[in-house]
């Protein structure tokens, strides 16, 4: 086709440029920081450095913004792989690790109760996808680049920041009592650093997520039941430990969550049947003086706290 | 490596300016087979072999098919050359249909079989080279082309990097003359390639991955009982996103090989435009249902021998073309839909001669709407995970009383929902028109500020980049 096309793309690639930088300045004035993602390609990162002797820390958006991974490490003397995954169930990831003959160490699994035990298997679909995408990574050297590259560049650009993006899991909690997100950073760990604005907000009221969820089938929970139990023990005939987790909630999502997942139905029947170690956060004094500013996150500050406070009970436990 | 990737830019960034700065033909030409085989090892290193072994068969069966004039030979030689590329695919794509199929059959037959999954990778883009190198050895055979005089243009129709992996399927009649004589892009393709590539990315990056297929994505692995509603949205969210995802795919494969100085043929032509399903045929994934059409349906005899025959053979090719896309009794049934509703049409066109609607606008207008709705009903055999869920979508989407329970965010589906109206109106609007022709309409400037839009909103959509759907065929 026919044009003026030097100066077409001239005009594009210029125009492209300052849009991008006005853009990353708008972001970084916004306080927004360059970030990692916490998608597919990080984890699978994180999933192939795991050592056979480290710590998993599995779950969701709670364990992605509630244990910092690093600090874990030096406190544990083992490190520790941040290997949670936005809004899914963590029960295929929990299977991965039970399937890896050569992994021993220990698996911290946070349990969602309305991600782990509502009806449906589309909250177990990312961690599918995950996994098969951990193949890929492995066998494919573009991949590895790849990821290597966008890290690269994702850790320089805020404005390719999850926190400058709209559409992000944490910004859908609204209710009185709970408090704005201010920011959102995704450190090279994964760990997600989440820093809330001051003071409460009285925001429209809309059902939490716990309330929206609808709780998997008798026939259901017991299968479920039984994969939990079954990963667990694969993983402890190894010498391995597995922890299962119920993070520091607060306010309207753990009222919601308490109504529409009874603790006595679903956690204590996973802590009865499976055996493993289990920590509710409500049991441990040092674990339960935690306040999540949306109900269901802790902040930066909190979340260092928090793993101080886990590791300790960690040691303790064993 | 695919074409949404960082990786890609600099790997195209150094081809392109080795292809520039390099003075011989042949030269440059290596260096595009050796750039294209690279691109393939990236994705699987030891999987080249499987690549370079029909590449090498054909280059030599072709030869002996040209040479000989007896046709016992040629024709023992021919089936050779396809039961090698065909046995290659039965191996690495269809060995775990196969075993299923043959235990599950046996099981009912009262036998004790383990229907355990055979542990094999599929090799990115076989079913796409594999078609290619079959042309090559058919048109010999059929003399309607001669064999390439040399091996580097024959690897490199095969290896081609913009095609290799998901298309458009190249024939040799196409690409072989274009190896003849020396070709470097001018400015006009360097701009046109330039602006096919960002169309392609914006399609893939923005619209399939970043607005459409989290919605899709959402509902098919729903394994609750999903309301009406929702699996409308999700198939027709899905519907928009394997045409943005497969299209995007061709307008980056043909605006790659452009800015090269190479010409791919068009593999889209606004298929939600079709008035009818003959029609949507000949306007989506346009290399796979002409290589169909040609050396399937022709081989079957297509409408020579009858009507009854015409459907019967109508039926087989898609049938075989649904198996093309993926070794899955769904897309069998896929195929057998796409079939069942060419036959159907045919047998109305004959009956009432359905064409005469398409010179009223009202006509048209059915035509083209009943097109599109049928269509999105065979989606779910397409996109489901398995057959058991594609029946439980297409349930859903025929009964108007079933209430939803997947809680959407109403945001991000008024999005998907926009999207996918807007595509289906320009669908409409460029039925009879070329993305040239109206490209070519706009000033300048405005071409400017659309593609710089364009490429803003490909680099601020974070998080990870999916594969094209299509590699995984």
């Amino acid at each position: 086709m026919r044009g003026p096309w030097a100066r077409c793309w001239l005009l594009t690639f210029l125009a492209a440029l300052l849009a991008v930088a006005f853009l990353e300045n708008l972001a970084r004035r916004r306080g927004v920081q360059p970030s990692w993602s916490v998608g597919s390609e990080s984890w699978g990162m994180e999933a192939l450095d795991l050592e056979p002797d480290g710590i998993a820390l599995l779950g969701s958006s709670r364990m992605l913004s509630g244990v910092e991974p690093e600090l874990m490490s030096r406190k544990t003397g083992r490190r520790a792989r941040q290997l949670a995954i936005n809004a899914t169930s963590m029960l295929p990831i929990l299977e991965w690790l039970a399937e890896r003959e050569d992994f021993s160490g220990i698996v911290v699994a946070e349990i969602t109760s309305y991600l782990e035990f509502r009806a449906g298997g589309e909250w177990r679909a990312t961690a599918e996808r995950f996994k098969h995408d951990l193949g890929e990574l492995r066998r494919s050297p573009a991949r590895r680049v790849e990821s290597l590259l966008s890290r690269f560049v994702q850790t320089r650009m805020a404005c390719r920041s999850p926190g400058f993006h709209l559409l992000t899991p944490y910004r859908d909690r609204h209710g009185p009592g709970v408090r704005r997100l201010a920011s959102l950073t995704v450190e090279g760990s994964r760990f997600t650093r989440l820093e809330f604005q001051d003071g409460d907000e009285s925001l429209e009221e809309t059902e939490t997520g716990p309330e929206k969820a609808i709780p998997a089938s008798r026939a259901d929970l017991d299968e479920l039941m039984n994969r939990f139990a079954a990963a667990a023990r694969a993983i402890q005939r190894r010498g391995g430990r597995v922890v299962f987790l119920a993070m520091p909630t607060s306010g309207r999502v753990a009222d919601g969550e308490e109504r529409a997942f009874p603790r006595k139905e679903f956690w204590d029947r996973l802590a009865a049947s499976t055996s493993p170690e289990s920590i509710h956060f409500r049991d441990h004094p040092p674990l339960s003086s935690f306040s999540c500013p949306d109900g269901e996150h802790l902040s930066y500050e909190d979340a260092l706290r928090f793993t101080r406070a886990l590791a300790e009970v960690l040691k303790s436990a064993r | 490596m695919v074409f949404n990737s960082l990786l890609y830019a600099l790997f195209f960034a150094a081809v392109f300016a080795l292809d520039r700065l390099t003075k011989s033909w042949t030269l440059r030409k290596f260096y595009l087979l050796i750039a294209s085989l690279l691109f393939y090892a990236a994705w699987c290193p030891p999987y080249i072999v499987l690549l370079l072994i029909p590449t090498v068969a054909d280059w030599y069966a072709a030869k002996f098919i040209a040479a000989t004039p007896r046709p016992g030979p040629r024709r023992a030689i021919l089936i050779a050359s396809l039961a090698l590329n065909l046995g290659l695919l039965a191996c690495f794509k269809y060995a775990n249909f196969l075993w299923g199929t043959w235990a599950a059959v046996a099981q009912a037959a009262g036998f004790e079989v383990q229907a355990e999954r055979l542990n094999i990778l599929l090799p990115v883009g076989i079913s796409f080279y594999t078609f290619a190198t079959m042309s090559y050895t058919i048109d010999v055979y059929r003399r309607e082309i001669v064999p390439a005089r040399s091996f580097l243009d024959y690897a490199l129709f095969v290896a081609f990097f913009p095609h290799l992996v998901a298309g458009p399927i190249l024939r040799a009649g196409n690409f072989l003359p274009q190896c003849e004589t020396e070709r470097r892009a001018d400015r006009d393709q360097i701009g046109w390639g330039l602006t096919l590539l960002t169309l392609g990315l914006f399609g893939k990056v923005v619209l399939a991955d970043g607005i459409l297929a989290p919605v899709a994505d959402r509902i098919f692995a729903a394994q609750a009982a999903i309301g009406f509603a929702e699996g409308w949205i999700g198939t027709l969210a899905f519907a928009g996103q394997i045409f943005f995802d497969f299209a995007g795919y061709s307008s980056c494969a043909i605006g790659s090989a452009l800015i090269l100085g190479w010409q791919l043929p068009d593999n889209f032509r606004f298929p939600f435009a079709a008035l009818g399903f003959a029609d949507f045929w000949r306007r989506w994934h346009i290399s796979l249902s002409t290589w169909l059409r040609d050396y399937l349906y022709v081989a079957l005899r297509g409408s020579r021998r009858g009507t009854l025959r015409t459907y019967v053979n109508l039926m087989l090719t898609m049938l075989l073309g649904g198996l093309w896309h993926g070794a899955s009794w769904k897309f069998v049934i896929w195929g057998g839909l796409q079939g069942a509703l060419l036959v159907v049409e045919k047998m109305a066109q004959s009956v009432f001669r359905i064409d005469r609607f398409k010179e009223v606008f009202a006509g048209r207008l059915a035509l083209w709407v009943g097109t599109f709705f049928l269509f999105t009903l065979t989606w779910p055999f397409f996109r489901a995970d398995d057959l058991p869920s594609a029946f439980g979508m297409v349930e859903s989407m025929l009964s108007p009383a079933r209430a939803g329970v997947l809680g959407l965010s109403g945001l991000r589906v008024f999005t998907a929902m926009a999207i996918v109206a807007a595509m289906f109106a320009l669908h409409g609007y460029m039925r009879n028109r070329s993305t040239e022709s109206e490209w070519s309409r706009i000033p300048w400037p405005v071409r400017s500020v659309i593609l710089t839009a364009m490429i803003v909103a490909i680099v601020l959509v974070p998080g990870d980049s999916r594969a094209f759907i299509y590699f995984q065929f």
